[in-house]
């Protein structure tokens, strides 16, 4: 085993990690109560101290075990461009309703891999847009803003 | 409650409404086509197609989303086949044989008998939910606190070991998503747990945002560049391509049955479902077939595993509905969407409410008939929208996701929400865990906080009360048996490589 920090290792240390923080956090912020009459606290600490504990028995399995587990590479490109596009919709909505933050979300989404041109992009982004006004709006007839001020 | 006769009489004229037959219709119809997608499972697909039930009436929705839920189990049946890529994971098993026979150009026949096959075993699988449900419902007297939480145990237990994988990454998604569930006001003290300030956590996190992010987003993320790889040839689908032979009939009948009572017997133990169903069934006809095809196109490895799984589904439904303890995850949604709507599914349902329980039995057998004079005439369009390139599914799948939420909430708070526990989700799915264990667990862990409190409470704090009874102490036995089995699983499998199925 050369590398220490195997994709194994830095999930069982993430485990590890929320297990422990979460413990600490129940255990100094809630109530634990006693068994006789348990506090809001006693149950998370319960729960957070398990995982604390798979958390370590994921680190010696990571450290003992001899062939890691193959998994497939992270879609670093697809993972920024669906994170950027959420994002987008979820900033332009409340300023500007469901048109453009439908529009945004669906042409940067666009570029997570396609290959579509400029045009291509635009076309499926008002396409989309299309049924979600109808479907939304006009079919189901949730009162959202369209187009803030407008519609 | 009367004889099985007259509940399910009371239940046709519930399910024979025209407005519950077009929901039946509508959910089978969308489930397909969600189905069909690569990358959508049942989860997604109920997830992305619950704002609609928010316009109807509790017993419509229901019908609705029962059709969503067999008719993506179904749709992911014909991508496995024509594709090798299963629509959803429980469909993995169709790719064995389905796909082989697809190449030697029986695509069609395998297309028919898989619809016959689900047929098949959906109507077993609802006579099993049909004649246990009341027993169940009635004995459900029997259960304390105790005795639920050993079942929510088993289940949870049960989940994590079928996860493929590490086994103790299994339970580590489970404890993670019992934490989740406990995020938000306390029930009995309204100590606000886990919500750092943020108003939007004060009633806890919410389910549908959680499925969407965690196995939307994520799925989306993984599959963008992947997907567009499959291609379609053109098949034989014309009506004569799709008559099996008489030999193929015959060698179908035998596996279907088995594979229905394997189906109905591990859709009803909570934590399996249709995948291990499947599996099982599949693992079963192998060692009895004397062929030399399996793998090579036996119309038996398709038969048998797609009644399995059908029939897993329907008795998926008794210990979620006479209980209110969802077996799958998937059951765990639709738990959660029943709350939502203001049904808290357990015995009284059943006692209390025979329209709407036999109501929703019968549409599941409607549903399920649908299905084959639907999917008959129409396996030509599922072929065409397997040809449609993901790079152009894929923006309309997310618009779906987000506009589903915003909606769903109405509090764009939500969106974030899909934001991070879809960077979460994408993230747990790379390092190789299972997100499915997770949502079974978010919705079971406070259910179990509070039967875990209550049994301590009314006990005066003595933990043996937690095995006094007969049914807790088998449940507790064979969750630490399987969690024995698993472990030394996981020892012994330790230098093997891992195979990782999609989520």
């Amino acid at each position: 085993m050369k590398n220490v920090l195997t994709r194994d290792m830095a999930s069982a240390l993430l485990i590890f990690c929320i297990g422990l923080a979460a413990t600490l956090y129940a255990w100094t912020h809630y109530k634990l109560g006693s068994f006789r009459a348990p506090g809001p606290g006693l149950f998370p600490v319960v729960i957070a101290g398990l995982l604390t504990l798979v958390g370590l028995g994921l680190t010696v399995q990571a450290l003992v075990q001899k062939v890691q587990t193959e998994k497939p590479d992270f879609e670093f490109r697809p993972f920024v461009v669906i994170m950027i596009a959420i994002i987008a919709f979820a900033m332009i909505f409340p300023v500007a309703g469901v048109l453009p933050a439908v529009l945004a979300l669906t042409f940067i989404s666009c570029f997570a891999d396609t290959p579509l041109d400029t045009k291509g992009k635009i076309a499926v982004s008002c396409v989309v847009a299309v049924i979600a006004v109808v479907l939304f709006r006009l079919i189901l007839g949730v009162r959202l803003p369209v187009l803030t001020g407008v519609w | 409650m009367g004889t099985i006769f007259d509940n399910a009489v009371l239940g046709l004229q519930v399910a024979l409404l025209p407005t519950n037959l077009m929901f039946c219709f509508l959910g089978v119809f969308l489930g397909t086509i969600l189905g069909v997608i690569p990358g959508i499972g049942v989860l997604v697909a109920i997830s992305l197609l619950f704002p609609i039930t928010f316009h109807v009436e509790p017993v419509a929705a229901l019908v609705l989303l029962g059709g969503i839920y067999y008719g993506t189990t179904y749709g992911g049946s014909t991508s496995a086949i024509l594709l090798n890529v299963p629509g959803t994971p429980s469909s993995a098993v169709a790719c064995l044989d389905g796909y082989p026979m697809a190449q030697k150009g029986r695509a069609g026949t395998a297309l028919f008998m898989t619809t016959v096959a689900s047929f098949f075993g959906g109507t077993v699988g609802i006579l099993a939910l049909m004649g246990f449900s009341p027993m169940i419902a009635a004995s459900a007297v029997r259960f304390g606190s105790a005795e639920y939480f050993a079942l929510m145990v088993l289940g949870l237990i049960a989940a994590s070991s079928i996860a493929s994988g590490s086994m103790l990454k299994g339970i580590a998604m489970v404890l993670i998503g019992i934490m989740m569930g406990l995020v938000g006001a306390d029930v009995y003290t309204g100590t606000l747990r886990f919500t750092f300030g943020h108003v939007a956590l004060f009633e806890g996190v919410s389910i549908i945002a959680l499925a969407m992010g965690i196995f939307g987003v994520s799925e989306i993320i993984h599959s963008v560049r992947s997907v567009k790889k499959a291609d379609t040839t053109n098949h034989d689908i014309s009506f004569k391509a799709m008559m099996p032979t008489r030999s193929e009939m015959r060698a179908s009948w035998m596996p279907m049955i088995r594979g229905s009572m394997i189906g109905s017997f591990f859709g009803a133990l909570p934590g399996t479902g249709g995948l291990i169903a499947s599996y099982m069934s599949y693992a079963t006809e192998k060692r009895i077939g004397k062929t030399e095809t399996f793998g090579k196109g036996a119309i038996q490895g398709v038969t048998g595993p797609e009644a399995a799984n059908n029939a897993a589904d329907q008795t998926a439904f008794i210990p979620t509905l006479t209980l209110g303890i969802p077996g799958s995850p998937t059951m765990a949604i639709i738990l959660g969407v029943l709350i939502i709507h203001g049904i808290e599914p357990g015995p009284m349902v059943v006692v209390n409410q025979p329209d709407l329980f036999w109501g929703l039995v019968m549409s599941f057998w409607v549903g399920n008939l649908m299905l084959l004079v639907l999917n008959i005439p129409m396996v030509g369009l599922w072929v065409r929208l397997l040809k449609v390139p993901f790079h152009l599914m894929y923006p309309a799948i997310l618009m779906f996701i987000v506009m589903g939420v915003l909606t769903t909430y109405n509090d764009e708070i939500q969106v974030w929400v899909v934001l991070l526990t879809g960077a979460f989700g994408y993230l747990l799915r790379f390092l190789g865990f299972q997100a499915a264990p997770l949502i079974l667990g978010f919705v079971l862990g406070p259910m179990m906080e509070e039967h875990f409190r209550r049994t301590l409470l009314l006990s005066g704090g003595d933990f043996t009360s937690f095995v006094s009874s007969g049914i807790s102490q088998v449940c507790l036995g064979v969750s630490a048996a399987l969690l024995l089995y698993g472990l030394v699983m996981t020892y012994r499998n330790r230098s093997k490589k891992s195979v990782q199925g999609p989520v």
